[in-house]
This record gives structure tokens, sequence and C-alpha cells, in this order.
């Protein structure tokens, strides 16, 4: 073995111990809790291997749906269905999932998301975040058109209207209890008398 | 005592007429006083609540888009407010309460 190669080896090794040494002693400081949000080393790794993750062929495929009113009201009344719990109506990710999720469902507004391509936005609706809350919503196909028209939906987020926000809230998932709040509150305002409420649940 | 103070809580909240939805505060009474600054509502428990008005505040009337104006002592209203939060972000008006 030549010195050179040694040295290569050297580094290597030292890197990993590095990396897992910065590891350990990130998870003593803040256990596997998720209260925290990612630190910036962490934010840098992960986001790295994920780019690097995604096919190049994947990375560049172009959205076959051609966007139009209706692939639009499609998209946000799925969004509102299926992701808005985490991510919120507006793409903000400021629910009460999002904002505990670590990392953090992101503001798919800002450019961490934007800059990504379509065929990244794609591949992460299709497949997933390993680690993340992001589950995979498709078979890993690259033809599922209801996720193309999902990112026809990430990418116009800023042209939300109130009156198309106030339509997705009412498309969002309601558990019973909800449910039985709603029809609670429609009864009490046209003037029947309910029992007491019952207990609120409150998260962050 | 943590067991005896946890029940004191839920006793409190069934009687409060708040309930949480979507994320918020479902508030749920008779209007006592309204002005544009501020809402105060009577709860089931005789208790009484006062919520700010902004230009952020939605009103809604018969299902319907409203305005302040459709908010008047005696009506009943369901309004949203953020958790732990007094800013009522839509007030929905109901009947006025029957008088005794």
């Amino acid at each position: 073995m030549t010195s050179g190669s040694r040295l290569v080896i050297a580094a290597v090794v030292g890197a990993l111990v590095l990396a897992g040494g910065l590891t350990y002693f990130i998870a003593r400081a803040a256990g596997f809790s998720t209260r925290t949000a990612p630190t910036a080393f962490e934010r840098v790794v992960v986001r790295t291997i994920h780019r690097l993750s995604v096919p190049a062929r994947a990375r560049d495929a172009a959205n076959p749906i051609a966007f139009s009113t209706d692939v639009w009201a499609e998209s946000r009344a799925h969004f509102a269905d299926h992701c808005a719990s985490c991510h919120a109506n507006d793409g903000s990710g400021d629910t009460a999932i999002g904002r505990n999720l670590f990392p953090r469902a992101p503001d798919m507004r800002l450019a961490a998301t934007q800059d990504k391509t379509d065929g990244e936005l794609y591949w992460i609706i299709e497949n997933g975040i390993r680690l993340t809350g992001m589950p995979a919503w498709g078979n890993g196909g690259a033809d599922d058109a209801d996720t193309w028209k999902l990112v026809h939906f990430v990418r116009h987020l800023k042209e939300l209207t109130p009156d198309q926000l106030k339509a997705m809230a009412a498309a969002n998932p309601r558990s019973p209890s909800e449910l039985q709040e709603e029809q609670d509150d429609a009864k009490f305002l046209a003037g029947e008398n309910l029992p007491p409420a019952p207990e609120p649940h409150h998260h962050q | 005592m943590k067991q005896l103070l946890s029940v004191v809580a839920v006793v409190l909240a069934l009687g409060a007429g708040v309930l949480a939805h979507n994320g918020n505060d479902h508030v749920r009474g008779t209007v006592t006083a309204v002005s544009a600054q501020s809402v105060t509502v009577q709860l089931a428990d005789k208790s009484s609540k006062t919520l700010s008005i902004s230009a952020k505040t939605e009103f809604e009337a018969s299902g319907k888009p409203g305005h302040l104006a459709d908010v008047k002592v005696g009506d009943r209203v369901v309004i949203d407010v953020p958790e732990h939060g007094s800013n009522a972000l839509l007030i929905k008006v109901g009947v006025a309460a029957a008088k005794k």
C-alpha cells in the first residue's frame, strides 16, 4: 500500500469518526426528541444525501400534465384531503403535525422547495423521504397523473385565493369528534340547547 | 394532587363552551356586548369571555359572509379563535337566544 493510499484511508476514517462523534454529541445533547428543529449540520447532510438519491432521469423529468383550471381545482381538492394535515392548505407547514415533525414540514412556498425541479417534487411525493414524516404516496412509477397534478399545485401555491383556501378548509379530513362539533355548532346557532361541551384537545 | 388538578381542569373545560377544531378553539355563547374592537359572550356555564375583533376577523350570518353589524347583543355565536389566543378569527352568527 502506497503512502498516498494510506493517507486517503486515514482521511476517510477520520471523517467517519468526526461525523460519528458529531452525531453522538447531537443525539446526547437533544436526544431523539422532535421538539427541536434540525441543526444546520443535519439539514445540510440530509438535503445533500436526498439530492444525490434522486436519479438524474427522474430529476429531469418534465410534467406530462398540462396545467389548467380543472387541474388546479382537482389538485387543490387532492391536497386538502391528503396533504394539508401536515403541510397546511397554503403549503406553509403550519399545522399541529407539521410544526412538530423532525424535520419540520417545510414552507413549500419558499426557495428550498420551489428550487427543486418538477421531477424532484414528483419523486418526493411518489417515493417519500426516509426518516421524515413524508410517506411514499405512489407506487414509484413515473406516470402517476395525480402526483404530477400535485406538482402543479406546489408550483402555484402563491396563487391561492382566500376563497380557495376556505374551500380547501371545508375539504380537510375531520375526526368524528370534529364532525359532531360542527353539527352541534349548527344546532346551537339554530337555537337548540346543547349538553355541556366535551373537553377540548390541545396540542402545540 | 396532580390527579386532583387534572379533574378540576376537566370539569372547568366541560362547562366552558370552548372546543378545539382545526387547530383553533371554538367558543359557543350568547353575545352580551359588541363593539368594533371586541365581542363578549356568555358561555353555557354563565361565565363570560371577551375576544378581540380585528380587520382580519371574518363574519358569517346564516351561512353566508357577513359583517360586524350582523353581530347583536342576544345573538348566539360560535367563534373561532387560535388555541390559547383571544383574537376572533371567524364569528358565526345564529338566531337570538330566547328571552326568559
